[in-house]
This record gives C-alpha cells, sequence and structure tokens, in this order.
C-alpha cells in the first residue's frame, strides 16, 4: 500500500543509478591510479580501494543527497555495499598499469 | 627494491601498445554491432494483438489498487470472456501444440540475434589472445603490485619457464586479461554507460513471448492470477490520509 501512495518512479530511480555507476567508475580509475604512483602494493592496495570507495560514497552522500537517502536511493546497505566489487577491475587495471610504469621500469 | 630490471622499450612497444589496441577494438566491436544489427521486424496485427492483450492483464494485475472496485470487476469479467475464448489467439488450430523452433520465424530471429552478440564477443576475444601469445610471449612483462597464489604461475608466465621466479612478474597474456576486465568502465565513459562493448546486448525486440511457450496456456494463467488480486483500494481512507496531512 505504501508503494502505491507514494510510487516510486522508475525513470528517476534509473537515472539516479546511472549517475551513482558514473561516478563511481570515474572514481575507481583514478583511485587506482593514484596507488599505483603512490606504490601501494598487496593488501595497503586494497584496503585503499576499499577506503575510497567509501569515501566517494560518503561525499556522495553528503553533498548529492544531503543526508537523505531514501529520497534518492531505495535501499540504505544497497548503496553503500553493494557496488564494491564492480570498480575492483578498472582500479587493478590502472594501479597495474602505474605501478609498473612508475617503479619497474627505468 | 626491484628484482628484475625490465627494458624501457618493452614499455613504449607493448604495454602501451597493447593497451590502446584493446580499448579501440572494443570501440570497433560496440560499433560493429550497432551497424550490423537487424531493423525490428514489424509484427503483424494478429500477434501483436495475442502479446498485448497478455501484456494488458499483466498491468491490470501491477496496477489493481488504483481502481476502483466496480470498475476492477467490470475489468475482470472483460478478461474473463476473452482469455477463456479463443478470440484473441492468432492461431486456434495450433492452440495446444508448443513452438516449433526452426519453422517459426520470430523465434529464429531471436536466436540468430543473441548469436551475433556472442559471436561479436568470442571472435575479437580469440583473435586477439592469439595475437599476443604469437608475438608478444617468451619475455616478463610488467609487475603486479599483488601477490597470487603458485597455480597462477603456469598461466600468468606462459612463455617463461623459471622456477623461483615469483608470481608477481608476469608475461603479457596476464596484461591482457587485465585489461580484458578493467576496460569496461572506460568503454562505459567513452560510449555511455548502454554500449555493446562492455557486456553483449541480448535484444529481444518484439519477443515478448518465449519461443516454446503456449499463448493460450499464458493467457489461462495470467487469468489465475487476475482473479487473485487482492483489491487494496486507494481510495479507502483517503479522507484520514488527507487530513493526516493537512491538518498542521
Amino acid at each position: 500500500m505504501e508503494q502505491v501512495i507514494h510510487p516510486l518512479s522508475p525513470a528517476s530511480q534509473q537515472h539516479n543509478s546511472k549517475s551513482i555507476t558514473f561516478v563511481r567508475n570515474v572514481s575507481c580509475t583514478i583511485f587506482g591510479c593514484t596507488a599505483g604512483i603512490l606504490g601501494l602494493t598487496s593488501y595497503q592496495g586494497f584496503i585503499f580501494y576499499f577506503l575510497s570507495s567509501l569515501l566517494v560514497s560518503t561525499l556522495l552522500f553528503v553533498y548529492k543527497m544531503k543526508c537523505q537517502l531514501s529520497e534518492y536511493h531505495h535501499s540504505g546497505l544497497n548503496f553503500w555495499f553493494s557496488d564494491l566489487l564492480g570498480g575492483l577491475s578498472s582500479y587493478i587495471l590502472t594501479w597495474t598499469l602505474f605501478y609498473s610504469l612508475i617503479y619497474v621500469y627505468e | 627494491m626491484q628484482d628484475l630490471l625490465l627494458d624501457p622499450v618493452l614499455r613504449t612497444w607493448v604495454l602501451i601498445p597493447i593497451f590502446v589496441i584493446m580499448i579501440l577494438i572494443g570501440l570497433l566491436r560496440h560499433n560493429l554491432t550497432i551497424l550490423l544489427r537487424s531493423k525490428p521486424k514489424a509484427l503483424d496485427a494478429k500477434t501483436l494483438r495475442e502479446q498485448r492483450i497478455i501484456l494488458r492483464a499483466a498491468n491490470l494485475r501491477g496496477n489493481a489498487n488504483n481502481l476502483l472496485p466496480d470498475a476492477l470487476e467490470q475489468r475482470k469479467a472483460f478478461f474473463n470472456n476473452v482469455l477463456r475464448s479463443d478470440e484473441y489467439l492468432k492461431d486456434p488450430a495450433s492452440a495446444g501444440k508448443p513452438v516449433n523452433f526452426l519453422t517459426d520465424e520470430s523465434a529464429l530471429e531471436g536466436i540468430v540475434e543473441s548469436m551475433k552478440g556472442n559471436m561479436m564477443m568470442i571472435v575479437p576475444q580469440t583473435i586477439i589472445m592469439t595475437w599476443i601469445s604469437e608475438f608478444f610471449a617468451g619475455f616478463i612483462l610488467l609487475k603486479l603490485p599483488f601477490p597470487l597464489t603458485i597455480r597462477f604461475k603456469s598461466i600468468f608466465q606462459s612463455g617463461v619457464a623459471t622456477t623461483d621466479l615469483p608470481v608477481q612478474w608476469v608475461s603479457s597474456i596476464s596484461w591482457y586479461f587485465i585489461n580484458l576486465f578493467g576496460l569496461k568502465s572506460v568503454y562505459s565513459l567513452l560510449l555511455g554507460s548502454d554500449n555493446a562493448a562492455s557486456e553483449p546486448a541480448n535484444p529481444a525486440v518484439g519477443q515478448i513471448l518465449q519461443p516454446g511457450q503456449d499463448p493460450k496456456k499464458m493467457m489461462l494463467s495470467e487469468l489465475e492470477s487476475i482473479h487473485i488480486i487482492d483489491h487494496k483500494c486507494l481510495l479507502d481512507s483517503v479522507e484520514s490520509r488527507i487530513l493526516e496531512r493537512y491538518n498542521a
């Protein structure tokens, strides 16, 4: 009944998740470059990845959603924790690339 | 502190070119998929009607709470008549038989489309993997920042057969794999989010009915679901809700 009184618009939901995915993609790539430049290895690199994606989510939450998660996304836990492994592959790509470029080659 | 010194020539002529070429192949794949996509077929009126009545019944089920009770009863009676009779069926003679894959053209179209999508993914991957293992074999290309287990040694150090080189030093085939998985986000940045390079699109245009399902059975199952709709009309307690909202 709640759903009918306050209906969710699928178009808005789609647009929101597209924007969130875009921001996460870009930030994962760039944080991968940062990790490579800093020379982080193994577990430090992965911790940096999780911290940076939580940081990006927090910034989205505070500045874009103005701390009102329910207005902009359907489920809180989904927003914070569901997309963590999605950007991992791009992070590893840029991390490996920059680490090798800077520390392995002359 | 590094144990191997790698020639900068490797960086200029292997690392960057493989990266650039994989991006370009992805762009090519995206554009080719769009060019090779066949036009959506126009269905004839009878087939459309058959598909749309099932959709309409599903929509009624979904939005029933927005209707008044007697409006809902009217619609239920209409669907009862229509879905039990053969009025909307495209071909009443073949009501009981399952759809044959090879003779029905619309099913064939869907299969061809999905096969095209798969080919578009598989063929470039195979070609590039062969190319890389032919041309760029036999040397160590980069060092992974993270360690892996010993079992990956045979895959990732394919050309170099040493026993005590750590698994972190890998050959070019592993750079190919890293690129394969990591370029999805680069494609979505360059091409917009619904691009055909990152995941193979499966257009089932005009294919609301899965091949092999009997329209008559679907109609009857929709009718059953309509009959068991639990109707909670939106307007039931609307006056108390309005008073609550505007009371302050």
